[in-house]
Formats: C-alpha cells, sequence, structure tokens
C-alpha cells in the first residue's frame, strides 16, 4: 500500500508537471489534438497505478512524449499556417447576415437543434440578428451581431466612463503584499493611512484590499469571529 | 520558447535514454543466454559440473541486472525468468538431468523473451 501511495505522488507531479509544461489553457478552448493528448494523459498515468507491476516509467515516458509532441506542434502551427491548417482546420461560417450556410452545417455534420443550443449558449436568440457565426477550430461558436442588434455602449450615447484598471491584492488576510505595492508606486505608510480611514487599526484588521492603476480601492476588514 | 526547448530537451533524453536501454538490454541479456547456451551444452555432453557453474554464473548476471532491468520491464516478465532460475537451480541440485535439460530451456526462452518484448520491430509495434 505504501508502495502504491508514493506512486501516486511521483505520478501526480508528473501530470503536473507534464500540464504546466503544455501551457496554461481553460478546456474549453483546447484544440483538438490538445484535448486527445490531455485525456490521453491522464489514462496513461493511471496504468502504473492500477497495476503496480508495470513500472514507473510505463506511465511517465509516454506522458512526457505526448506533452513534448503536443509543445512542438502547438510551435509549428504558430510559425506555419499550412500546418495549422492541416493540423487544426479553418473556422467556417456557418451564418452569415442572418442566413443559415445550409452545405456548411452538412459539412460539419451539425444539427439545427445543435446550432440552437450553441446560439443560446453564445447569448444570440434571434438569426436574423447575427451577422456572422463562425464554428472554430476548437468547436466553440463565435457569434458577431448585426449592429442594430448589439448592446449601447457609452462611446455610442456619449458618456465618458471612468477607466477601471486590473486590481492588484494589496493585504490579504492581514499579509502586506510589498510586491504590489512597488507596483502600483504605494508604500506602507499610505496603505496604514487607508486602513485607519476604513476603521481598521492595523492591517492584521484587514481581510482583503485591492488597488488598481485607475486609484479604484476595495476594502474589506475582517469578520470578527475569523481566526487570525 | 523556453517551452520549446525544454520539450526538445525531453524528447532527446527520452530517445537517448530508449536506445541506451535497448542496447544494455541486448549485451546483458546476450551475456546471460551465452551462459545459459554454455550451460545447455555442457549438460547435452553429460559435463554436469560445468553446466551448473554456467548456470550459476548466468544467474549472478541476472542478479546484477535485475535493478535496472525492473525499472523498464513488466515485474511479471521479471518474476517467470526469476521462477525459471529457481527451478533451473532446484533441477541442479537433484539427479532428475531430464528435468533439468528441460528448465534450463525453458529458462533461456524466457530471458531471450526479455530483449524479443523491448525490441523495436513491426510485430511489436502493432
Amino acid at each position: 500500500m505504501t508502495l502504491l501511495f508514493l506512486r501516486t505522488i511521483l505520478l501526480y507531479f508528473a501530470v503536473v508537471f507534464g500540464l504546466r509544461l503544455s501551457g496554461k489553457r481553460q478546456l474549453g478552448e483546447l484544440s483538438t489534438s490538445e484535448f486527445a493528448v490531455t485525456i490521453l494523459v491522464s489514462e496513461l498515468a493511471s496504468i502504473p497505478l492500477q497495476d503496480v507491476a508495470v513500472p514507473l516509467f510505463n506511465g511517465i515516458i509516454p506522458l512526457i512524449t505526448l506533452v513534448c509532441l503536443e509543445v512542438l506542434l502547438a510551435t509549428l502551427c504558430r510559425v506555419s499556417s499550412r500546418a495549422r491548417r492541416i493540423l487544426c482546420g479553418n473556422p467556417c461560417i456557418i451564418i452569415k447576415n442572418g442566413t443559415v450556410d445550409q452545405k456548411m452545417m452538412k459539412d460539419l455534420r451539425l444539427s439545427v437543434d445543435d446550432l440552437m443550443e450553441a446560439l443560446r449558449l453564445a447569448g444570440a436568440s434571434k438569426i436574423s440578428d447575427i451577422r456572422y457565426a463562425i464554428v472554430e477550430t476548437n468547436g466553440q461558436l463565435s457569434v458577431l451581431l448585426k449592429a442594430e442588434a448589439q448592446p449601447v455602449t457609452p462611446a455610442q450615447t456619449g458618456l465618458n466612463p471612468p477607466e477601471a484598471g486590473i486590481p492588484l491584492i494589496l493585504i490579504a488576510n492581514g499579509t502586506v503584499i510589498s510586491q504590489n505595492l512597488q507596483v502600483l508606486g504605494k508604500d506602507e505608510d499610505w496603505l496604514r493611512a487607508q486602513c485607519r480611514r476604513a476603521h481598521c487599526g492595523s492591517f492584521d484588521d484587514v481581510y482583503l484590499f485591492t488597488l488598481d492603476d485607475a486609484g479604484n480601492q476595495f476594502i474589506q476588514p475582517k469578520w470578527k469571529g475569523a481566526a487570525s | 520558447m523556453k517551452r520549446l526547448w525544454i520539450s526538445l530537451i525531453l524528447l532527446s533524453v527520452v530517445t537517448a535514454a530508449g536506445i541506451g536501454n535497448i542496447c544494455y538490454l541486448k549485451s546483458t541479456v546476450r551475456t546471460i543466454t551465452d551462459e545459459l547456451d554454455t550451460a545447455l551444452e555442457a549438460a547435452h555432453g553429460g559435463d554436469w559440473a560445468r553446466s551448473y557453474q554456467s548456470l550459476s554464473k548466468a544467474r549472478r548476471n541476472y542478479d546484477r541486472a535485475e535493478a535496472i532491468f525492473s525499472a523498464t520491464i513488466n515485474e511479471k516478465q521479471l518474476d517467470e525468468v526469476c521462477s525459471n532460475f529457481a527451478r533451473a537451480e532446484e533441477g541442479s541440485r537433484t539427479d532428475d538431468h531430464a528435468g533439468y535439460l528441460i528448465e534450463l530451456s525453458g529458462l533461456s526462452e524466457s530471458v531471450a523473451d526479455l530483449l524479443r518484448s523491448e525490441t523495436v520491430t513491426l510485430g511489436n509495434l502493432f
């Protein structure tokens, strides 16, 4: 049992390393080959776990090989449009100016039910409002609405709303994150003053303090009943 | 670019390790099967002492290589070789020469199988 426990830990780190090497992608954004590799990696990692007689390398070596090949192919797709076309395919327009391309639907083996479901998930309710609907190489549907169906933007109404930046955490559960303070050009004295203004005597009394580069800040004191 | 280089290096390491493993397996299995063939020849010629000596030598070579074999070869295959060695050694301690010869042949086959299952051939690929 101890052996199984140790093998599981080793394989876990091997899988994490492999997935880190392949890069940060959400599952929904994976291309066909990346999706296949992700499934295979999990299957391969489980083989030495299911049978202790199987050497650990029988799981690790195929895992490393698959991930490395995936990185190489992804690089090839990035540098060569021809390789990208062969390996990933091309995006396909299935709706143009409110009309469904029936031939493309047939080529993609999509039913109208599939189309309507994808449109609802993309937030489009009326086909007549759609300028373009494109099936991307990863299978997701992108919808571009006609101008009259698009939501109004502040620029169109003549409004000039303030910019919002990316909030950085300055205090997390009482701990000051000095690196983010430096990035925003602030110091601890300024931070202390802000905390006092929010009726927090010290940094330890703050649960969350965020600030973005546009000057928008958020501060939440710690709940009195929370353990420090 | 960093990922690309790491991938290329890892693939090279895995390829080199695979080639190294095959080369080591070939040379070690050849050494052991040569000793076993010597043991078989001696047994067929009635020279039992020399046969048992060659068997012991083969066993020592196998024991030295077993740790490395266990990293890449299925334990069930290695267990089979171990049990064949045990049976052959048991046969060498008794007067059952016919049984000893059969066990020795089986042992030689199982050791050769270690290499056959790892060699890159079309049969193994498919």
